[in-house]
């Protein structure tokens, strides 16, 4: 054996390359997807742990209508029923104005005295006393006080006790930091507040955002007899999971992409994994007539893959973190935009992501050395295959593994069938796809590569012919690191292409929906009514529609109850999908029923005719839904009520945003620059846009989202250029003698090194050409399935042919970026050398 | 969870813990200006001096009792509300929850029988209907903890013209629901109700007693429930500023003597060990005249410690006497662990009595107060 490990060794020391490639391959596949999980896992961490803090040991939580919930209630719970842990909560968005614009964080508006009940809150109160008495003090007996968490303050520059302007609702609020959580990492998003506080902000006297209970499974039902009209009781437990639920199928996506680039980095390690074999040949024949076993040398080269996987997997695990730390703020920020508050101080290293990225790495490195191992294992000994028998047998079985890649290709659309609404069905798919499509990409090249000889041979001579005919002729070498390119880069036009057809989707869907021409509102709503109608008199605004969003909290999940006063001519703004507009429209208006948004619909399984039930002021209601609309609203649990049906069963007349409708839309600037001013007397900072500024936001948000996707993608395509790297830099090894060769038949030097970078363009442009059935295939799976089955969207594909012909081009670059070394080093070839080695 | 109860409201009456002290004296000076102070005599009128004094920055409603089961069962409890303002003025809001109030309130039932000892504490703000306490109806509640007029307002109903409260308080393993009939009107204490603390002007509580008050009613340990009978106190008092620093606690002694009279007295302890003179109590005789007893009337002395189990020695057995009525009296707890672990460790504990008036052989119950002896321990 230790012969065998000594061969082992040698060979590797004397073939850096290959060993490099191969621990890089693996490195670069661990890395992303460590990277992804840890952003996508210290999000989620943070966002529980945040949300443990803030549910403490609260199971239930008593919630009411758009207004909250009458605090006599809270009141009367401890004087009358003795109930004692419970705690009210106040709550609302607020921001913080700084250099970047708003920070925005959820006001917690507490009765420090009832939290000890539920919550364990810890406070630096930076006096070195660490003494309570001065928050309560100061929370009792100056309003302005507040605690945010130290990240918080350092990130606002903020000091203890220094004073600084939080808008809540549009008004500027005086707000002084006495204290910081000392559990940064936690609460993040928090801006702390006493209850009498928050409602004095809010303008909420009287009323609750909710009440935190502990209850036992015994005192549910004597407690839930107790609850006023109007009002539910939820289990804690049933919000945080609704709350984390939407952002499952943004995550389930970004660790679909990771994966994406861990197998792009498996077909590299494959690659280096079989050269490292192919190479040995001649040794492994000897070793074999030296009385080694056939076990041996299987045991040899799977140790020689463990033992790579593992360095690759560690060096893995670091690149990766170091990575993962790059993606969290992409990550989080996503989140923050499309989801809810998520302060993430750091990234959260756990022992299952490590071990899932060491694992990825040895079982990848495992698989990949799998094939060529019991080859070499195989190999009698003292033979050493010639090579053109190795082409042969290659060559040979193309077409069966291109049927066997066909045959997944099936498989991965009976899947699609057979599978209704799972996403993971569909990301299993999306991958059987792929493999499928690896696998009779060689087999594809293979008979491109002979078309096309002639034609280059016409175009480029003896030379170009060569250079083209030997793409065929080397597979063997070649064929994996073509599949890798043809991979990474249909991924690339597959998302490309999603990603296109999805924006422009979303920017008709915008055009439309966004019908005023100005629209002003008050990101936690409750817009001034003297304000209201101080603007809506201003001679410019022929008319105006309001809009009013609330979200209910059901233990079933949540719904995003949109209360729009339509603008007479605001109807058109929105595409009703199933049903007549015309007899829709005056129906919505006058009963009791509502439209769903399409999202909604696919998630809650809603059709026309069945019924939203929802929390009226009088107990639960249900209204029979109309229809659905487009929407592309990424929270997707829209159902949209008339005003006039919401005043008859809610009493609360907040109103968050107004369209106004302008007489010429020329005046739109004019106007949102009067709104503005209109704001500052009434002491509300509202924020105004025309429709264009609106439409340009969301779109701007809308990139922000698809930035870490092309991250994910580029790295893919970086992990490819290392695999075609790779492979010409072998076949260059492997043809030294031929290459001496042709030098000594009076090829010059940059003809060589021209023949090398023909056949790696050629590699490229045939495996840009081979990737565009996939990146197509992929692109509507990705639109009709994956999108569909995470976000209930319906998006219309676009291909736009920019992105085929720039996936062509993409291949071709990569692929001469990867071969310039190899062919340059060809270039050098000295003759005599050369023809020597062997 | 507790440990973000502010310890030092409670300091501010439960006197002082040595290694606390000077912490104590900054918060009794700063801002005491704007409350105003305890200095001279004031006309007390009832029941409106039941109610809150909310100007002044402390005030509690302190009620002790000895109690007995129809089977002759003996119980003690005690119920304590204190009200302490942060600030001596509420801003202005529309939020009901705005407040300078907080409340906190102790609940304990000794058992001797069983050799328990049960303690509750609760805290809120004086705010939203949440905590407070009225003058007319008098109430004082916290969550549904509550001591208030049975009478509904009515004074002159079938209880007669003296209070008549109900006591109501239930923790999640005792309970107890009492009625409360004072048999005595008002008792006030020190300088006509001016009870100086040390010797600084303005160190001084207004301070009065209800101290014979007829108590029948019910108290639920877990899953049992006893019908009780027996007699209560109430100590009422209310200052902004009261101890000096170099007072380290207090010895407080209510004892119910079976010749229908009753002993009050309190014995300030300064840090050197020695009594302080400001030390004082109240004789009130059968038909409720009051004789203030100064320091120097009452001899004091420890006859027995205990050890608690958490740490510190607790004085637990006494002989008190007051030379000028002939008095001698044993004083002896009915059990010795009756110490309350709420946010300031301190020991309130029913007591039996024995002794001597002149030749009589007298007898009785009461209840004794000792802060001071031991670390709180609530820094943690």
């Amino acid at each position: 054996m230790t012969v065998v490990l000594k061969a082992s060794a040698g060979f590797l020391r004397r073939h850096p390359w290959q060993l490099g490639l191969a621990v890089l391959g693996i490195t670069a596949g661990v890395a992303v997807i460590i990277a992804v999980d840890l952003a996508n896992g210290s999000a989620r961490v943070a966002f529980l742990e945040s949300l443990d803090a803030v549910t403490g040991e609260a199971t239930h939580q008593v919630v009411g209508g758009p207004a909250g919930v009458d605090e006599t209630f809270y009141v009367e719970l401890r004087t009358q029923h003795g109930y004692t842990n419970l705690a009210p909560v106040v709550e609302a968005d607020v921001a913080i104005a700084n250099d970047d614009g708003n920070r925005v964080l959820t006001l917690v508006g507490a009765d420090l005295f009832a939290e000890q009940a539920l919550r364990d809150y810890r406070f630096n109160l930076g006096d070195g006393s660490g003494s309570f008495e001065d928050l309560f003090d100061r929370f009792l007996t100056d309003p302005s006080s507040v605690v945010v968490s130290e990240q918080t303050a350092s990130e606002l520059g903020l000091e203890l006790s220094e004073s600084f302007t939080v808008v809540v609702r549009g008004r500027e609020r005086e707000a002084s930091l006495v204290a910081t959580f000392a559990d940064s990492g936690t609460l993040g998003a928090y801006l702390l507040a006493d209850i009498a506080t928050a409602q004095e902000w809010l303008d909420a006297s009287g009323r609750l955002s909710r009440i935190d209970v502990r209850l036992s499974d015994d005192a549910v039902a004597s407690f839930t007899e107790l609850l006023p009209e109007g009002t539910r009781l939820l289990h804690a437990a049933g919000r945080t999971r609704s709350t984390l639920e939407m952002t499952e199928a943004f995550m389930i996506n970004l660790n679909a992409m990771s994966l994406l680039a861990l197998l792009v980095g498996l077909f590299l390690i494959y690659n280096s994994a079989s050269f490292t074999v192919l190479q040995r040949r001649p040794l492994i024949g000897t070793l074999r007539a030296l009385g080694v076993t056939r076990r041996q040398v299987l045991l040899a080269i799977v140790g020689e893959a463990v033992v790579l996987g593992a360095i690759g997997g560690i060096l893995g695990v670091l690149l990766g973190i170091w990575l993962g730390e790059n993606l969290l703020f992409f990550v989080t920020q996503s989140i923050n935009d499309l989801y809810f508050r998520v302060a993430v101080s750091s990234v959260r290293l756990s022992e299952l992501t490590l071990v899932k990225g060491l694992t990825a790495g040895i079982v990848a490195a495992l698989v990949a050395a799998a094939v060529p191992a019991l080859e070499a294992a195989g190999y009698p000994p003292r033979l050493t295959m010639a090579r053109s028998t190795l082409e042969g047998r290659t060559g040979r079985a193309l077409p069966w593994i291109a049927a066997a890649g066909l045959a997944l290709v099936a498989l991965a659309f009976l899947t699609l069938a057979a599978s209704e609404t799972s996403l993971l069905a569909g990301l299993v798919a999306v991958f059987l796809l792929i493999l499928g499509f690896a696998l009779v990409i060689p087999w594809i090249v293979a008979k491109l590569a002979v078309l096309f000889a002639p034609l280059a041979e016409r175009l480029g001579g003896v030379t170009a012919r060569l250079a083209v005919a030997g793409v065929a002729a080397s597979l063997s070498r070649t064929g994996v690191a073509v599949v890798a390119l043809a991979v990474a880069v249909s991924a690339t036009i597959g998302v490309s292409v999603m990603v296109d057809s999805f924006r422009g989707s979303v920017k008709t869907w915008l055009d439309r929906t966004l019908s005023a021409d100005v629209y002003f509102g008050l990101p936690s709503g409750g817009i001034d009514r003297g304000l209201i109608e101080a603007v809506t008199e201003l001679d410019a605004v022929e008319a105006y529609s309001t809009s009013r969003r609330t979200l209910f909290f059901d233990d079933g999940g949540q719904t995003r109850l949109i209360v729009i006063r339509m603008a007479p001519g605001g109807y058109g703004g929105i595409e009703i999908l199933d049903a007549d507009p015309a007899d829709v429209w005056p129906r919505w208006e006058r009963e009791d029923a509502v439209l769903v948004s399409e999202p909604y619909a696919y998630r809650s399984g809603l059709r026309r005719d069945d019924a939203v039930t929802l929390p009226t002021d009088a107990g639960r209601r249900a209204f029979p839904v109309l229809g659905t609309f487009q929407s592309y609203d990424i929270n997707g649990s829209g159902v949209l009520m008339s005003r006039s049906v919401f005043d008859r069963h809610w009493t609360d007349t907040t109103v968050d945003s107004l369209g106004l409708y302008l007489s010429d839309a020329a005046l739109s600037d004019a106007v949102v620059a009067e709104v503005e001013a209109l704001g500052r007397r009434f002491d509300q900072r509202v924020f105004a846009s025309s429709n264009a500024g609106i439409r340009d936001l969301s779109l701007s948000i809308f990139d922000r989202t698809f930035i870490i996707t092309d991250i994910l993608y580029w790295l893919a395509l970086g992990v490819a250029i290392v695999g075609i790297f790779g492979a010409m830099l072998a076949l260059q090894l492997e043809r030294g003698r031929e290459l001496g060769l042709l030098r000594s038949l009076g090829m010059t030097r940059s003809e060589l090194s021209g023949n090398i970078a023909i056949q790696t363009g050629t590699i490229g442009a045939l495996a840009g050409l081979a990737a565009i059935p996939l990146g197509i295939a992929m692109a509507w799976v990705l639109i009709e399935v994956i999108n569909r089955r995470a976000f209930g969207w319906q998006i219309a594909m676009d291909v736009a042919p920019g992105f085929v012909a720039g996936g062509v081009v993409l291949a071709i670059a990569a692929a001469l970026v990867g071969g310039a070394y190899p062919a340059w080093r060809a270039g050098g070839t000295e003759p005599a050398l050369a023809m020597r080695e062997e | 969870m507790r440990r973000l109860i502010p310890a030092v409201f409670l300091l501010l009456c439960l006197s002082v813990q040595a290694q606390q002290r000077s912490e104590l004296a900054e918060l009794l000076d700063a801002g005491d200006e704007a409350f105003p102070r305890a200095i001279e005599p004031r006309a007390f009128s009832f029941p409106a001096d039941h109610g809150p004094h909310p100007e002044f920055r402390n005030e509690w409603w302190y009620v002790t009792g000895n109690l007995e089961s129809t089977a002759g069962r003996r119980f003690g409890y005690e119920l304590t509300v204190f009200r302490f303002a942060l600030a001596p003025r509420r801003s202005e809001s529309p939020s009901a929850w705005r407040s300078n109030q907080v409340y906190i309130a102790h609940l304990a039932v000794t058992d001797p029988e069983e050799d328990r000892f049960l303690t509750d504490e609760k805290f809120s703000r004086g705010a939203a209907g949440l905590a407070g306490a009225t003058a007319a109806p008098f109430a004082v509640w916290i969550d549904d903890w509550r001591i208030a007029d049975r009478r509904d307002g009515k004074e002159n109903g079938d209880s007669g013209p003296r209070e008549a409260w109900s006591l109501v308080a239930a923790s999640d393993d005792f309970a107890l629901e009492l009625e409360l009939d004072a048999l005595k009107p008002p008792v006030l204490n020190g300088d006509a109700g001016l009870s100086q603390k040390s010797d600084q002007p303005g160190n001084a509580s207004y301070y009065y007693s209800l101290t014979r008050v007829a108590t029948r009613g019910r108290i639920r340990i877990g899953d049992e429930a006893f019908d009780v009978a027996g007699l209560s106190w109430l100590d009422r008092e209310w200052s902004s500023s009261a101890l000096d620093r170099n007072q380290v606690g207090w010895d407080w002694f209510a004892l119910q003597l079976d010749d229908g009279t009753e002993l009050m007295y309190y014995s300030l302890r300064r840090n050197d060990g020695s009594e302080d003179r400001n030390s004082a109590g109240t004789l009130t005789a059968r038909d409720g005249s009051a004789i203030k007893l100064d320091a120097a009337a009452v001899r004091l002395t420890v006859l027995d410690t205990w050890d608690s189990p958490a740490g510190g020695t607790y004085p637990s057995r006494w002989r008190l006497t007051v030379p000028a009525e002939r008095l001698t009296l044993e004083i002896e707890p009915v059990m010795a662990n009756q110490e309350l672990f709420t946010t300031v460790r301190y020991w309130e504990g029913a007591v039996d009595v024995a002794g001597t008036r002149g030749d009589e052989r007298i007898s009785g119950r009461g209840y004794v107060e000792l802060t001071g002896y031991a670390p709180s321990g609530n820094d943690e």
